[in-house]
């Protein structure tokens, strides 16, 4: 047993490889020229993903990226573009953190990109 | 995918021969006894990857890592007290020697990147051990590892972290480790990796080759300064593309200081990887050390002896 169970463990590790990308990511159907992403929709998609998990609330880390209201959020934006972009609506973006919550859907970071091209247009 | 199962199998290979001894009796045709370089470094780590040295035999390895947050930039300085307030990853592993050439490991990390709540499987073999009378001048090991994400699959298919099945979630390294130590004070290590991911995001790499250098200028018996760096060797096609969308990887490096404590060894760590794994730290670091983005760490090395040290070999 001790002899074959090392082959299994190759014949498992041949199996299991594959090489595959994800597609490209689309603009999912947002049209950002048209659209009207407005501040309370972004401030929702961050109030249902970022503060109700105990994150970005202001007063506990991350103290910098404080979200708990509108204008809080604006501000970090506009002070932390480059950081926002890559973390939030970029291709490697990583917030939400896992932690067991789903990432933000690929229309909620489209939308969130246009809102923030726009200008944070609040209606 | 081929050359991990090949060193794999090398492995394996050269386990079911050990009862027909120890590789390196090859290079001795003479019965003369070539004593060993012992302590080319104090761990089984450097500051990141893998060095030559091993558990001996019964040994068990209980090993804890950890990652902070930025230690400068805008996520650093006093108001995080230089990152402590964060952590980017944490590890903890037990691995076991099988033989004074031979350990085996498992482990679960947070992960940094993509994919996170990581689970490892992990094998090392030592071929050749470095002789003071230079009759084999460099030790020569090979690593490998298999790691599974046990996060909840995105929902955007886009996305490196869309599991369509289970294996999207593998990812593997395989790794040839190098090393000679010069006199008693400088030990080098040369570190060819290959790193395999099966799914990845669009225009990232499945399949990426880095090369991987460390040293340890060793300052006092229980104390030495570790650096380690990593080229990895992407596209110009996917660095563009990343660059468009305003990602921009480097090159991993990582500076630290070894202390040996009795059973502990103890490793103080500077890096700008966020990651522990080869997997993530290698192809997928984005951030910066002139942008302040490194952060301090640790590696805390337990060994537990767990039948005695008769099996232990001179």
């Amino acid at each position: 047993m001790t002899r074959i169970a090392p082959f299994l463990l190759i014949c498992l590790v041949f199996a299991a490889c594959k090489n595959e990308q994800a597609p490209p990511p689309v603009s999912g159907g947002i049209n950002c020229d048209a659209a009207k992403i407005t501040t309370s929709y972004v401030l929702g998609v961050v109030q249902a993903n970022c503060t109700s998990r105990n994150c970005h609330p202001g007063g506990s880390s991350p103290v910098v990226a404080d979200f708990s209201t509108a204008d809080k959020l604006k501000g970090y934006i506009n002070t932390h573009r480059s950081t926002f972009d890559l973390r939030v609506t970029g291709p490697q973006a990583d917030m939400p953190q896992s932690m067991g919550f789903p990432a933000l859907s690929q229309g909620m970071k489209d939308s969130i990109a246009c809102w923030i091209a726009h200008g944070l247009p609040d209606q | 995918m081929k050359i991990i199962s090949i060193i794999f199998l090398g492995c394996i290979i050269s386990w079911q021969a050990s009862a027909q001894g120890s590789l390196d009796k090859l290079f001795d045709s003479t019965g003369v006894t070539h004593t060993k370089v012992r302590d080319t470094y104090k761990s089984t780590r450097i500051v990141q990857g893998q060095s030559t040295e091993m558990l001996r035999k019964h040994e068990l390895d209980f090993r804890v890592a950890h990652r902070f947050g930025d230690a400068g930039g805008e996520f650093g300085g006093t108001k995080t007290f230089f990152g402590t307030d964060n952590s980017t990853d944490i590890r903890i592993a037990f691995e076991y020697g099988i033989s004074d050439n031979l350990m085996v490991g498992i482990s679960r990390s947070k992960g940094s990147g993509d994919l996170q709540q990581l689970y490892e499987g992990l094998v090392k073999y030592r071929f050749l051990q470095q002789t003071t009378d230079n009759h084999i001048p460099v030790s020569l090991a090979v690593f490998g590892n298999m790691v599974i994400s046990g996060m909840p699959s995105n929902t955007d298919i886009t996305s490196a972290a869309h599991f369509s099945d289970g294996s999207d979630r593998l990812m593997y390294v395989a790794q040839a480790l190098v090393s000679r130590k010069f006199a008693d004070r400088l030990s080098l290590t040369l570190m060819p990796t290959y790193v395999h991911r099966n799914h990845v995001s669009y225009l990232d790499m499945n399949n990426m080759f880095a090369l991987g250098a460390a040293g340890r200028l060793k300052l006092s018996k229980r104390l030495g300064l570790l650096a380690e760096y990593y080229y990895p060797f992407r596209t110009a096609e996917s660095k563009d593309y990343f660059k468009s969308k305003g990602t921009t990887f480097y090159n991993p490096l990582g500076l630290g200081l070894e202390i040996e404590t009795g059973g502990h060894v103890f490793s103080v760590t500077f890096t700008n990887s966020t990651a522990i794994l080869e997997n993530q730290f290698i192809p997928a670091t984005t951030t910066s050390w002139l942008q302040g983005q490194f952060r301090w760490g640790f590696n805390i090395s337990r060994r537990f002896t767990l039948f005695g040290k008769k099996d232990w070999k001179k």
